[in-house]
């Protein structure tokens, strides 16, 4: 289904390949996952067993990709369409029509279908992504997920024998995720469709995939079996690394494999050691887990929220309080509200009832220029506070902005990001340089309470722990940190409380570990795995092993 | 199928259109303000009835325009077009204007009849662009895009795609505003506007490649037409038009005599017509659910022409009537027979089908079990009541809904399934689309602890599995 031989691809006047693959094959009928750290050449191989790369994006081929026996040297993009299907990112920006039917249908009309054929296929399609119901519903009243589920069905309709997907679950949140996933895995393994798709949060995906291809520094590998190749990737889902760290071979991949090969370490584990308290075994990993100051200052304050945005309450009578020094998540479906929640807390959406004060002041009645000196929002996507043409220039005028002598920021970013080229255009930077940037500007007025909507979206696995210790250090610092996140293992890693809001209100409100731990949705790997020991990330496996024998020599008996 | 307008359908609309425009035609014969009183009620009335759902307030925007229009009339006339007349209403002081303005003065006597001629000729104008407004609200555009020529496709699609796009930009912008005050701005004025502009022309940029680039990946811009063909479309094209603008010229200027320039003039568009019937040969595009051009809209474009007819006609006879002159100021009378057309062609608007009620948005929806999320594993809560197992017992009270609803039918064993399948299949409380923007009950039993990982739910085939279709 798939063979590239000997490919190197070349960007504009760049010396050195974007990508080189000297062999890939993939059968028909598989599930293959692309993987590996941010800006290594996932995108580019993607875009080249499409044939936008470089027909669309410019550049230089050398080799020969070759897809359903068609090369794309020969065949632009629009003569693979019926044997390809690609689907963005972004979903809202590929949509070229209004209603969902008519974009199930544009794909058709433009293979020139017969009219009777194109209804079959638009209904068929429509079943098999579950899109009945919302036929007839402008496409930007859908949500994330059901946006993503059209794009696919888009695509799916003229009958590709490969699916390639940029990020299909980046946006969505974790049950949305697990549906498009498996439906994808349904049409794989009934209708021998070929799927390849490039992912960061592997945890959700590793476990659906047939091979996995590494791609690392512009190099890409041959689809490998998968155990192996998580056992050598760079990038790993948390429960390969419980697998790594416990030494079982072959590497598990899904939670049911996982549970079997580790008996005999929830077995060890779950012996309570003197003293450490059953509770509480991430305190010990975490070294001196933030302590709030003594109550005299409460930090961000939100009485019975009420927010109404286009005639619905999106908000309905929210209570939550982040002191300083907290680290709290919320987190929830898409569309219950999170942004809402943050935004409302930023002063930038008026509230319909409720107060919100930070340190005793009241958000809504400081005027814009005061307010960004107590609460901070660092947006889903960070770029839309990044307004110059360089870093060196967003620097200079945010340190302007702010009133801090300049060359403040400048240094704050370097200690967020290490060293970047202030020539680079903000548009060049990875994700996570970018989120540097954006969080840098935000913290230079020293605001009270900082806030960040969906902060590892695009990030991959290194920029996340990085950005781990960055909110960690701004916590014992004495800042209230309030997330909103999708991903569960950022919570898991992260937060002391987290709250759930479903619908526009509060669920849950609790201590972050009893709230992950004992939910079906939220539950990171490493729980699953390990239920009913107590444990979320691979830092509290260590600890309670640690504690429970003494010698950490032991460890490696876990079977 | 008993009458043809029993399904609520949408019109063809070319049909539409046709009809607005005809009453456009007929509103720029006359200025007679009953009739054109009368024409912005059959307007606003058919709107009123068949709109298209999704198109908002346009016939609303468009008469705005044209009261503007009115207004702007009043004043231009009121400030030295009125000098003439019987009745003076006031006297304004006169302010001459510099001579290299070419002398005007403005100001001086106000007079009624002027003005009042003013109004008449504003409110044509307002309700020609009423007609537009109309033709947009009864047949959104885009819709009517979908009916052009192949060989005038591309151009088509540019135009849906420009018009999907320009509410696009305009989200992005108070995006981008929005974010400009987390940075501590304002975010508005004129200098935030400025500094705004090249965020929002990127991210349109990156927005319109990413289209061209989805556009692509689905074949647009395959040809079919073979190379010959192509030319010889081309060129016929080149002179079709050519032909026309020289039969134009030679009719416009007086000297030709009209037996050469008219026949130039039709061989001209003939040929630059046929073009457009030679280049759709060979294109490989097919459309997705032509939509009927059947009996109503076949009476929908017949009243349209008959009051196009009925006013051109009439204004030809009756110039008096249609065009009220004003120097003798009185109440113009009302003639009899375009009114009957007006009717006639009102009755587009009560013996077409109704417009289908677009999906309700489901925030619009009671939270009662309506479009609950079914947690993984578990079919959908709204079924199983209270009970939360699938057997017979907790079947009963979902049963019993059915039942209720359809009091005719009897619970039959046999007939078991086929009720639980219709009471699944009514849009209210059993539908279990797992739309994420439904206001569902907030559910704890999501996240209770919960046997088995979580799993699917595959897309059709757990729709009710024990209920047999």
């Amino acid at each position: 289904m798939i063979d590239i031989a000997d490919l190197q691809i070349h960007y504009a006047d760049a010396a050195t390949p974007a990508l080189r693959c000297p062999r890939l094959r993939a059968r028909e009928g598989e599930l293959i996952l692309v993987c590996g750290p941010t800006g290594s050449g996932k995108s580019t191989l993607l875009g080249a067993l499409v044939g936008l790369v470089p027909h669309f994006t410019g550049g230089t081929l050398r080799g020969h990709v070759r897809v359903a026996g068609r090369d794309t040297r020969e065949h632009r993009p629009r003569d693979l369409a019926g044997v390809v299907g690609y689907v963005h990112q972004h979903p809202a920006t590929s949509f070229v029509t209004d209603h969902v039917e008519d974009e199930i249908a544009y794909g058709l009309e433009t293979l020139g279908l017969a009219p009777t054929v194109m209804r079959r296929r638009v209904e068929e399609t429509l079943d098999l992504m579950d899109l009945a119901e919302l036929r007839t519903r402008p496409l930007r009243r859908l949500s994330g997920g059901q946006q993503q589920r059209v794009a696919i069905a888009a695509v799916l309709a003229g009958g590709p024998e490969l699916l390639v997907l940029d990020e299909p679950t980046s946006a969505l949140d974790p049950v949305a995720a697990e549906e498009v996933l498996s439906a994808l895995q349904r049409l794989v393994h009934d209708h021998g469709l070929t799927v390849a798709l490039a992912e960061h949060r592997l945890e959700r995906v590793v476990h659906h995939a047939d091979g996995i291809v590494l791609v690392g520094d512009g190099l890409a590998s041959d689809v490998l079996d998968p155990a192996e190749a998580m056992a050598i990737s760079p990038v790993y889902p948390p429960i390969v690394a419980l697998g790594r760290e416990a030494g079982w071979a072959p590497l598990p991949l899904s939670v049911r494999a996982a549970r079997r090969a580790a008996v005999s370490l929830r077995g060890e584990l779950a012996t309570p050691a003197p003293d450490v308290p059953a509770g509480s075994p991430r305190r010990a990993a975490v070294p001196a887990g933030p302590t709030p100051r003594a109550g005299t200052d409460p930090g961000l304050l939100v009485r019975d929220l009420t927010v109404v945005r286009g005639g619905r309450p999106v908000l309905r009578g929210v209570d939550l309080q982040v002191r300083p020094g907290e680290l709290v998540a919320v987190m929830g479906r898409n569309g219950s509200g999170k942004s809402s929640l943050l935004w409302a807390c930023a002063g930038a959406l008026t509230a319909a009832g409720g107060t919100i004060t930070v340190s005793d002041r009241a958000v809504a009645d400081l005027p814009v220029a005061q307010r960004v000196t107590a609460v901070g929002l660092v947006p889903q996507d960070p770029a839309d506070l990044l307004y110059a043409p360089s870093v060196g220039e967003e620097c200079r005028d945010a340190d302007v902005d702010a009133g801090v002598p300049p060359g403040t920021c400048a240094a704050l970013l370097a200690g967020l990001a290490g060293p970047l080229d202030p020539a680079t255009h903000p548009r060049d930077l990875s994700e996570g340089q970018r989120l540097a940037l954006g969080l840098a500007v935000v913290l230079l007025s020293r605001p009270a309470a900082l806030l960040l909507d969906e902060p590892t979206r695009g990030l991959d696995y290194a920029a996340k722990a990085h950005l781990v210790g960055v909110l960690r250090g701004l916590a014992r610092d004495g800042t209230a940190v309030l997330l909103a996140t999708h991903d569960v293992e950022l919570a898991a890693e992260l937060a002391t409380r987290v709250v759930l809001l479903a619908d526009g209100e509060v669920v849950a409100d609790d201590d972050g570990p009893h709230v992950l731990a004992t939910s079906t949705a939220y539950a990171p790997q490493i729980a699953r795995v390990l239920h009913p020991v107590p444990a979320l990330t691979l830092a509290d496996v260590r600890a309670r092993r640690d504690a429970a024998q003494g010698v950490p020599g032991d460890a490696r008996a876990a079977g | 199928m008993s009458r043809p307008s029993a399904q609520p359908r949408l019109l063809h609309p070319a049909a539409w259109w046709c009809w607005a425009l005809c009453v456009g035609v007929a509103a720029s014969r006359t200025t007679n303000p009953w009739l054109l009183g009368l024409l912005v009620a059959l307007l606003g009335w058919t709107v009123a009835q068949r709109r298209e759902p999704g198109t908002g307030r346009i016939l609303a925007g468009f008469l705005a325009m044209g009261v503007l229009a009115i207004l702007l009339r009043l004043t231009a006339t009121a400030l030295g077009g009125a000098r003439l007349g019987s009745h003076l209403i006031v006297e304004l002081p006169i302010v001459p204007l510099p001579t290299w303005l070419g002398g005007l003065r403005l100001g001086g006597a106000v007079h009624l009849e002027p003005m009042v001629r003013a109004f008449y000729d504003g409110a044509q104008l307002a309700v020609v662009l009423g007609s537009v407004g109309a033709a947009n609200a009864l047949a959104g555009p885009r819709r009517l895009l979908r009916y052009l020529p192949a060989t005038l496709y591309d151009v088509g699609t540019a135009l849906v795609v420009g018009l999907t796009y320009a509410p696009r930009l305009v989200t992005e912008a108070e995006r981008l505003s929005r974010a400009r005050r987390l940075r501590g701005h304002r975010g508005r004025g004129v200098r935030e506007t400025g500094r705004l502009v090249i965020p929002v022309v990127s991210a349109a940029l990156d927005g319109a490649l990413g289209l061209a680039a989805s556009m692509e990946c689905r074949g647009y811009g395959r040809t079919g037409a073979s190379r010959r063909r192509q030319l010889l479309a081309s060129a016929l094209a080149t002179l079709g038009l050519a032909g026309t603008v020289v039969g134009l010229y030679g009719v416009m200027d007086g000297v030709t005599p009209l037996a050469v320039g008219v026949p130039m003039v039709l061989i001209g568009v003939a040929v630059a017509a046929s073009t457009l019937w030679i280049g759709a040969g060979g294109d490989p595009r097919t459309r997705y659910r032509r939509d009927p051009f059947a009996g109503p809209e076949r009476i929908t474009t017949a009243g349209g022409l008959l009051v196009a007819a009925v006013f051109v006609g009439w204004s030809l006879i009756d110039p008096a009537a249609t065009r009220p002159s004003t120097t003798p100021l009185a109440l113009p009378d009302l003639p009899l027979l375009p009114v009957l057309a007006l009717v006639v062609a009102g009755l587009a608007g009560v013996l077409t089908p109704e417009p289908p009620v677009q999906a309700v948005p489901s925030g619009a929806r009671s939270a009662a079990g309506a479009g609950a999320r079914p947690a993984p594993g578990t079919p959908s809560p709204a079924i199983l009541a209270d009970d939360g197992d699938l057997t017979p017992h907790a079947l009963a009270p979902a049963l019993a809904r059915g039942v209720a609803r359809r009091p005719s039918a009897e619970p039959t064993p046999a007939d078991q399934g086929t009720l639980a399948g219709a009471a699944l299949s009514e849009p209210a409380p059993f539908e279990s689309s797992p739309s994420e923007s439904s206001p569902s009950e907030s559910s704890p039993s999501e996240l209770a602890p919960h046997p088995g990982h979580a799993g699917v739910l595959p897309a059709a085939s757990t729709r009710g599995p024990r209920y047999a279709r």
